[in-house]
């Protein structure tokens, strides 16, 4: 109804009444009577569609006169601004000071020039569409505002989300109904609403919808634009004949909510009267089918995430896995120096092995000692940096720093030889000789991604990693190389024996190192 | 003022209506025949009250017959009506008798004068 205007005509007089309501038409005003204050105050209280804009008020009136009007006008919240004329034979100037300091907008005396009347009531008409923007502008806003600040706090409830967009639309652009239909595998189905519910909506909504122009949700899914139908009784495509019956709706409103250019829904609107939504009620919608469609990302993406974290820790170490969804992941991810035990090991025999084994045998034997050895790396809160057919490569103290790094490696690499050789004797009933070695390190590496866009491995680099590689070549089936640093870290739980000073590839000096025979017994605790 | 200097009917003040609305004369038809009605009714109560000796009765019908005979052109009865209001909120109302006869008699010079216009309208 923007552009016209609804005017309350308060007067007592039936004659100036007549009078007045026939200027007004001839203007391009509509309007409603009231024969005194009281009628008045009643309409104004009522909630009506359109709403008054301009109150035109006589002062001399029984039951209750236009200052008493005047003031209960102006000490309302709801009313306080709506533009009050006052029309009145009492042509002394007192009356009008009056009614001014009660907030009169303007004031008229009789007898008035219809000329004068219309372009006052439409300066107050201005007056009123200016606050009424005003209003709503902040009204949307806060609603806005409201909406974003659940979207931020509830990322895992989609349900909430959707709840509180579809409340929020439908209050705003005062329409009875609404529903929030998500796109799933071609078929729309309801996934929040208010406004009443009856079964055979509840059935409608158990079906689903599919493109088409039978339906709001139909013809939103075809043009993929805000499709309104004003009457639904007078759209001759229009097929919830029986919905319609029951539910009472008249004017639709649907928008689709769209991201990246798919359509994964679809928001509507219906009101119970024949009353198109405006420009702006759409573009509101829409707004909404925006922040919906962020609502419903970030739920997906925290699913997403989760599952892709899932999916991750079962090819990555656990650490690495949930380091990279850590807040502080990117920043250790760059690259960072930090002492490390880092641990080498491989099969002896195995080159040999795989040149003749079937693949299923292969597969077969890496399955059984890969997942044996993952299982001890876990356990120890090893870091897998990878895995390549019988070699792998293990850190500690990153990314979770752990200050008891070496005695873990050192554990975990007795663990695996004595895993190891339950392995190997399986194994060697199928007439497959296997070793299994192991070099440990202790050292400063630089840790982070490695690797190129596509392919980036989370790795340890330094020459810890060159002297635990070496150690691994070096070491015989069944033995556990340490470096001299890596011992004397773990001295006190290790029975070790010197293997003497080995030249290793890549190093300038001869190296000491010491074969790890096992681990002490824990000494008893003396009673006290 | 005793008002019988004004005109009984302006017949301007009808023609400036009727010319605001698009000249419609059904609606200025209606306006006369709802001011002869009401009118009517309002005369009446202003007859009661002079009879009864009672200004605050007098105040609202005097009041409105002012302000609905000012609307329709009837200049010297909305003229002595206004002084009946005056008096009335005053409490005191003076020949009463007989402002009411000449008050009478104007009414009716204003319904044969309205007869008149609304048939020049017609022709």
């Amino acid at each position: 109804m923007a552009g016209a205007g609804l005017v309350l005509v308060v007067d007592d007089n039936q004659v100036n009444r007549l009078i007045l309501t026939r200027l007004l038409t001839s203007q391009g005003l509509a309007s409603i009577e009231a024969e005194n204050g009281k009628r008045a105050l009643e309409i104004l209280r009522e909630s009506r569609e359109p709403a008054i804009d301009v109150v035109l008020l006589d002062v001399l009136m029984p039951e209750m006169d236009g200052y008493e009007t005047l003031a209960a006008i102006k000490g309302d919240e709801a009313l306080r601004h709506l533009p009050v004329i006052v029309i009145s034979g009492v042509e002394e100037l007192e009356s009008a000071v009056r009614c001014i300091e009660l907030g009169a907008t303007d004031y008229l005396t009789k007898p008035y020039n219809p000329a004068i009347l219309g372009a006052r009531i439409r300066a107050s008409l201005v007056d009123k569409r200016l606050h009424d923007l005003e209003f709503e502008y902040l009204e949307r806003q806060t609603a806005m505002n409201e909406v974003l600040e659940v979207i931020s706090t509830s990322a895992f409830d989609l349900r909430t989300v959707l709840a509180t967009v579809v409340e929020t639309a439908a209050r705003l652009c005062r329409a009875e109904y609404g529903s929030i239909w998500l796109a799933e595998s071609g078929l729309f189905r309801v996934a929040a609403n208010v406004g009443e519910s009856t079964a055979l909506l509840e059935a409608q909504r158990a079906r689903g919808l599919t493109p088409g122009r039978g339906t709001v949700v139909g013809r939103v899914a075809l043009s993929r634009a805000p499709v309104q139908i004003i009457d639904v009784l007078t759209d001759a495509d229009y097929e919830q004949t029986e919905l319609q019956r029951v539910a009472g709706f008249r004017t639709l409103l649907g928008v689709p909510i769209q991201r990246d250019g798919d359509l994964i829904g679809v928001i509507l609107a219906a009101r119970n009267h024949v009353l198109p939504f405006t420009e702006s009620e759409i573009l509101l919608v829409t707004a909404f089918a925006d922040q919906a469609a962020i609502g419903i990302q970030n739920v997906r993406q925290v699913e997403t995430i989760g599952r892709q974290k899932e999916e991750l820790s079962r090819f990555l170490s656990p650490q690495v896995a949930s380091l990279i969804s850590s807040p502080e992941g990117e920043e250790m991810l760059a690259g960072h120096r930090r002492q490390a035990t880092v641990v080498f090991c491989d099969l002896r025999g195995f080159t040999a092995f795989s040149e003749t084994a079937e693949p299923e045998e292969l597969f077969g034997v890496l399955r059984d000692y890969h997942g044996a050895m993952g299982s001890l790396i876990v356990e120890h809160g090893g870091t897998l940096e990878h895995f390549a057919g019988d070699g792998m490569m293990i850190f500690f103290n990153d990314p979770v720093a752990q200050p008891d790094h070496a005695t873990r490696a050192v554990r975990m690499a007795v663990a695996m030889r004595e895993r190891f050789v339950d392995l190997a004797t399986v194994w060697r009933k199928r007439g497959y000789e296997l070793g299994f070695g192991v070099g440990i390190a202790v050292g400063y590496a630089t840790l982070g991604r490695i690797g190129f866009e596509g392919r980036f491995d989370y790795g340890a680099i330094g020459n810890v990693t060159i002297l635990a590689s070496r150690l691994c070549s070096e070491a015989q089936s069944g033995q556990i190389l340490l470096s001299q640093r890596a011992y004397a870290a773990v001295e006190d739980i290790v029975e070790a024996e010197a293997v003497g000073e080995l030249t290793l590839k890549g190093l300038s000096r001869p190296v000491p190192a010491l074969n790890v025979m096992s681990l002490k017994a824990r000494e008893p605790i003396p009673a006290s | 003022m005793t008002g019988s200097d004004l005109p009984t009917f302006d017949s301007a003040v009808l023609q400036e209506l009727r010319a605001s609305v698009g000249g419609d004369d059904g609606f200025i038809s209606e306006l006369i025949a709802t001011y002869r009605v009401d009118g009517a009714a309002q005369v009446d109560s202003i007859e009661a009250a002079i009879a009864a000796g009672d200004p605050a009765a007098l105040v609202r019908p005097a009041h409105t017959m002012k302000s609905s005979s000012a609307s329709v052109g009837a200049q010297r009865l909305s003229e002595m009506c206004r002084g009946l209001e005056l008096d009335a909120r005053s409490g005191l109302i003076a020949d009463g008798e007989a402002r009411l006869a000449a008050l009478r008699a104007e009414w009716s010079e204003v319904g044969e004068a309205l007869d008149r216009f609304a048939a020049g309208m017609a022709d």
